[in-house]
């Protein structure tokens, strides 16, 4: 398959914070990736790694094949749109004249591009409004940093939370046009985002980061089929269930209070009565199916 | 890097500090050559002798090179203005468009010292002419007629403010790419102009004692030394005189050379290895 990004042991560290652990994550074209994690995760220094505006403490990337440390990174940058944090607009200009001065920077032809992208973003009715981008609401300004990111009509758009300060009808609205983008245009994306039920109606693919490490990559079927069932097994001796479930299954073990819980599809009969031969006192038995939100919580609960 | 250049003078036209350098400009030039018709009007009648003494400094070249000092309002006002309306790419996050775009920071660098440069010494070279113009009817040029010889010293004295303002436009740059914030570049600029100035002005009053010193002529070689590379000082000798010597091209033109290129390399290093938000 087309590798769009694929980190290497990425890593960053600001003195002795280490903010990005040795990340690896591969994004491959036609993915809408969401990438998920808490608050400081690392989330938006491994964008920032990968757009260059930040330089790795070790590790590499390679983006459109092409090595961090290689002359032709600029190169493949310029198939790279991204709103990092916060909308990059002049706050001093109308949405037209930023859209322009991308226009300038990138060396492309404005007019035509600019009211087609101002559409495309819903904010059509400001190709001829002379209104300051710093009097826009939030939502407006982070349509506009997507549209600035389109500009170039990017391979591989970056978008660090862009339901950030959007009403419902912009949410939809966003999650349509990026649909559209990667139906359409074959557009690969990586979306950061903690709305993860928002994130979940559009990712074909998931990166679980917790404290600066990426500790689960997923692909939305694996993530169905992982989330379909989960299952409680609760007994006295919490350990020893611990030891005799993880060595029967390959399904993913993680401890609850007073017992495990076992991920995804299993033949319930078979680990119970291997529970039984080993001595363990079953307490409860608890079958259910689980939301993103259980999921996400398991997985970076697993690694605290 | 012609995209680049082309977009920093956009967003420089686009913004209202723009507006006020030249509103400033216009102002300045204006008010300092009324300033000294009032102020000589106030003297009432001097004896020929001081208002001999008087025309050779408070003359018309005198006020349009005066226009160029670090320490003089515009001097001092435009490159701080110019250097906030640039740094407004770091303080708007819009620095980031043209990296993600694949542009080089070097290249970004050199945008925007560019525009650094012609926008300083464009608009404080306009500053000076309109200070001269409106000074001709009420001053003579200078104390002596003017002669061919006048015109290329003026023109020799443009070209070596030029190199200074390099330099001004060279540091101005140096500390947009080197700090965290506008107000860190605000402070570090006029610490710097003010100290060199102070530095200058010190230095000066000791050259005066001990000049006459024969045991002291080491020491005043030194400080004369450091006087002449004192390049934010330089503007308080250029243009004073009727010809330069061939020392003056060194220390006008080559001395803020090297600071620029020094300030440039470093900037450019620095930049490339420093963290954006």
């Amino acid at each position: 398959m087309d590798c769009v990004l694929k980190t290497f042991g990425l890593t960053k560290k600001y003195k002795k914070q280490l903010a990005v652990n040795e990340a690896d994550m591969t994004i491959n074209r036609g993915d809408i990736y969401g990438f998920v994690g808490e608050n400081g995760s690392g989330k938006t220094t491994i964008i920032r790694l990968i757009t260059g505006l930040i330089f790795a403490s070790s590790g590499s990337l390679e983006l459109f094949g092409v090595r961090n440390n290689s002359e032709k990174i600029k190169e493949a940058r310029r198939k790279v749109g991204a709103v990092v944090e916060s909308p990059s607009i002049y706050q001093n200009m109308s949405a037209y004249e930023n859209l322009k001065m991308q226009c300038m920077i990138l060396g492309i032809p404005a007019d035509e591009r600019i009211k087609e992208t101002l559409n495309e973003v819903g904010l059509g009715e400001l190709y001829d409004d002379k209104k300051q981008v710093g009097n826009f609401s939030l939502g407006m300004r982070q349509r506009l940093g997507i549209a600035m990111a389109l500009m170039g009509e990017p391979e591989f758009l970056i978008l660090d939370e862009p339901m950030n300060g959007l009403d419902p009808a912009g949410i939809v609205e966003i999650r349509e046009l990026i649909l559209k983008l990667n139906r359409e245009k074959n557009i690969t994306f990586l979306i950061s985002s903690h709305i993860l039920s928002e994130l979940s109606l559009v990712a074909t693919k998931y990166g679980i980061i917790s404290k600066g490490h990426i500790i689960k990559e997923i692909t939305a079927g694996d993530l169905q089929e992982e989330m379909r069932k989960t299952t409680d097994i609760t007994a006295d001796n919490p350990e020893r269930l611990f030891e005799v479930v993880s060595g029967f299954t390959d399904k993913k073990v993680s401890y609850i209070p007073n017992g495990v819980r076992i991920a995804g599809e299993i033949n319930l009969n078979e680990i119970l009565g291997a529970v039984i031969k080993n001595d363990v006192h079953i307490i409860s038995v608890n079958c259910k199916e689980s939301s993103f939100e259980d999921y996400y919580l398991e997985t970076i609960g697993g690694r605290r | 890097m012609n995209r680049l250049v082309k977009s920093d003078f956009k967003r420089f036209f686009k913004d209202k500090l723009f507006l006020v350098v030249i509103i400033l400009a216009f102002v300045f030039a204006v008010i300092t050559p009324l300033l000294y018709v009032a102020v000589f009007g106030a003297m009432g009648e001097i004896d020929p002798m001081t208002e001999e003494m008087l025309s050779g400094y408070v003359n018309a070249k005198g006020q349009f090179f005066g226009a160029f000092s670090f320490g003089n309002n515009l001097g001092l006002i435009a490159p701080l203005l110019i250097g906030i309306i640039l740094f407004k790419d770091f303080s708007f996050g819009t620095i980031r468009n043209k990296i993600i775009s694949g542009h080089s920071r070097t290249s970004i660098f050199f945008s925007i010292f560019t525009v650094c440069t012609v926008m300083l010494f464009g608009i404080v070279l306009a500053h000076a002419l309109l200070t001269l113009a409106v000074s001709l009817p009420f001053f003579d040029y200078q104390s002596t007629p003017f002669v061919l010889s006048d015109f290329w010293y003026l023109l020799q004295s443009l070209l070596f403010e030029f190199f200074v303002y390099l330099f001004a436009a060279a540091f101005m740059s140096w500390l947009c790419v080197t700090q965290k914030n506008v107000g860190m570049v605000i402070v570090m600029y006029i610490a710097v102009v003010f100290g060199a100035t102070m530095i200058a002005g010190i230095l000066q009053m000791v050259l005066i004692v001990i000049r006459e010193n024969p045991k002291m002529e080491n020491v005043v070689s030194v400080l004369d030394f450091v006087q002449r590379i004192n390049v934010f000082n330089s503007s308080a000798s250029i243009g004073l005189g009727t010809s330069y010597k061939a020392e003056d091209f060194v220390y006008f033109v080559f001395v803020p050379l090297v600071f620029t290129s020094g300030l440039t390399a470093h900037g450019i290093w620095k930049f490339s290895r420093k963290d954006l938000k």
